[in-house]
């Protein structure tokens, strides 16, 4: 299926959906708790450039790290495979499945397989998937996809999840209770926990030193799954890497607080072996990562640890929704990586921003996000896939300001024909007027009125 | 080649030069009581702190609490049944006051699901055994002799409904840290 471009996309969730603004409320209120966390925590700055630092040096020396994770978690009996793309996680997952012919599979939230497509691909092998995370739940029941990395399920309102819940698991119609309703998922999803003989989750974190995994969740569905479950997976990105157990210290202080405004997440779990009598297995993904890690300007996006801090800031996020963006990782962060994985498909994205700066603000890691934004501009008009509507006019635009008097002649012309013909001006920038008005047009250049000035004064 | 092989191969020929590792700077700040500042920080996200003189004291307590109580605080409590608890008892590693976590080491448990079931989870930790933030809990953690071991911090808890807290998601709804003085 083709992806629809943001700005097409965004337009028609601002004009045409339910609750436009379910997403907005959600994302502010998010950076606001986030904002008065923050501020209480001495020394937040140093930690963010520790952070940054960390990640950097990991990234800059990952082969070593990815090895020494390795050797330490295979010591601690635990199986490490290697894929190098989506198609090939999914593969090793289900080969795990089926070696254990397990009926099901209870997954906690992990945006890797998500970008994977590993449901889709285990279900069409008849393995069930559970999604466990609430907000995850909800869009794999209403059959959408997460509109939000940490809140899957951002988009959607009250009404609509109580809807969704009455038309899959039977609860009572128009009963708008969140407590009622979270409960009715914890109930419907507790047999698939106890009885589970697979477990899946995501990884936050990765440590060389110790070969952890380690997973933050609010609920316990991570942990409840993979303990209760004798085969537990996790899948990870290279580049969730973590030289020692200390530097842990440092993202775990950032990583809640950026993310929703807590100072840790209910559950922070470190797995270095797998349970007596069951099985381990962690799935290393690149899936373009390595490619990424090679594009001088744009390495660095790989620092990000999925907080969602500037999807909650980005103001173009909040008024266009997350699934504008068309893929599984949205907003900012998502705009400066896409266009590493595929240049062609995803050129719009670096366009969907202000340039305010603001994720760039918030990042934990201290990606320079509108930086590397405008980065890619500059590469998807040189590699000239840009749209003919943006670059025509630029063309134009660069000649006539290299040219001072094809200027002043264009800037005359402009005065006259905005004067005679504003409707006409007006529908001319159509996309610009919709909710603009043109400005008023002066009578001469500032060039004239400086020169006529400058000659009153010097007399 | 393996995947292994043409993973870090790409890796290594992409990777930019070697930066340094900062180290981790000291990120203390000034006194404040400890316990204090950790039982508000724990009721501020639903859990709650209670102070026993001694670890018998705090065993007297648990053997009088009302309900189904299933306590794993001593190599003899090794019963599991079926039915889900109301109250589960466990021991605590340490405890962070900038946060209000406790790291449980779940190796010491019979299983690995214990802290997650039930009703009311309730922790004991020592309280000599509190440490400021996560800088120096690491400092007293060593995961290479843990098999599974977590940071528990107040009750399970979602907002993935219309932003609506609601806790007792998937684990337990109610979460206390008791602290006793001494071993005895």
């Amino acid at each position: 299926m083709a992806r629809v471009k943001h700005a097409k996309a965004a337009a028609n969730y601002i004009h045409h959906s339910k609750n436009p603004k379910a997403q907005h409320n959600a994302a502010s209120h998010l950076r606001k708790k986030r904002d008065r966390e923050v501020i209480n925590v001495p020394g937040w700055e140093h930690l963010r450039e520790t952070a940054s630092q960390i990640k950097m040096h990991t990234l800059s020396n990952l082969d070593k790290y990815l090895e020494e994770f390795e050797r330490k978690a295979t010591q601690n009996g635990v199986k490490v495979h290697w894929a190098q793309d989506g198609n090939e996680m999914n593969e090793i997952v289900y080969g795990i499945l089926d070696q254990h012919q397990v009926p099901y599979l209870v997954k906690s939230k992990s945006m890797l397989t998500e970008e994977c497509h590993l449901n889709d691909y285990l279900e069409k092998r008849g393995i069930d998937v559970f999604d466990t995370d609430l907000g995850e739940r909800i869009v794999q029941l209403s059959k959408e996809t997460p509109s939000h990395i940490v809140v899957p399920a951002m988009h959607k309102t009250r009404e609509d999840i109580s809807e969704l819940f009455h038309d899959t698991m039977k609860t009572e119609k128009g009963n708008l209770d969140a407590k009622y309703l979270t409960l009715a998922a914890r109930k419907d999803l507790r047999e698939k926990f106890m009885n589970a003989r697979a477990a899946l989750t995501g990884v936050n974190f990765g440590v060389a030193e110790t070969g952890t995994v380690t997973i933050a969740t609010n609920e316990g569905n991570a942990d409840l799954g993979v303990n209760k479950a004798p085969v537990q997976i996790h899948c990870m990105g290279l580049e969730k890497m973590v030289p020692r157990q200390m530097d842990l210290s440092v993202f775990l202080r950032l990583l809640g607080r950026s993310a929703t405004g807590q100072s840790i997440t209910t559950y922070s779990s470190h797995y270095q072996r797998p349970k007596p009598g069951g099985e381990m297995h962690i799935v290393l993904v690149d899936n373009g990562r390595s490619k990424h890690l090679g594009m001088e300007d744009f390495w660095t996006a790989l620092k990000c640890i999925r907080c969602g801090a500037c999807m909650n800031t980005c103001p173009v996020y909040r008024s266009g929704g997350g699934h504008s963006y068309g893929y599984t990782v949205p907003g900012p962060i998502g705009s400066i990586i896409t266009p590493a994985r595929d240049i062609n498909q995803y050129d719009d994205l670096p366009f969907a921003s202000s340039l305010c700066g603001s994720c760039s603000d918030v990042c934990p890691v201290k990606i320079d996000i509108h930086g590397q934004l405008l980065k890619w501009r500059e590469v998807i008009v040189d590699h000239g896939i840009v749209d003919k509507s943006k670059s025509i006019p630029m063309k134009m635009g660069s000649k006539v300001l290299s040219k001072p008097s094809w200027y002043r002649f264009a800037g005359s012309i402009a005065r006259k024909v905005m004067k005679q013909f504003p409707g006409l001006v007006s529908s001319m920038v159509k996309d610009w007027t919709r909710g603009r008005e043109l400005p008023e047009v002066p009578k001469e250049s500032f060039r004239s009125w400086y020169i006529k000035n400058k000659k009153k004064n010097d007399k | 080649m393996t995947s292994r092989e043409i993973i870090l191969g790409k890796i290594r020929k992409n990777k930019p030069d070697s930066i340094e590792h900062p180290g981790i700077p000291d990120f203390s700040w000034p006194g404040e009581d400890p316990i204090d500042r950790f039982g508000v920080k724990l009721s501020q996200i639903g859990g709650e702190v209670q102070l026993v003189e001694s670890y018998t004291e705090a065993l007297q307590k648990v053997d009088k609490l009302e309900g189904n109580v299933v306590k794993y605080l001593v190599s003899e409590d090794r019963v599991l049944n079926d039915e889900e608890p109301e109250t589960t008892v466990i021991n605590g590693e340490l405890a962070v006051v900038e946060n209000a976590a406790v790291f449980v080491n779940v190796d010491r448990l019979p299983e690995r699901f214990v802290p997650f079931l039930g009703e009311r989870l309730i922790v004991l930790v020592q309280k000599d055994k509190i440490y400021k933030h996560l800088h120096e809990a690491y400092d007293h953690l060593d995961l290479n002799q843990i098999g599974f071991g977590i940071y528990i911090a107040g009750p399970s808890a979602t907002a993935d409904i219309a932003q609506i807290l609601v806790r007792g998601a998937h684990g337990p709804s109610k979460m206390e840290v008791w602290f006793y003085n001494d071993r005895k």
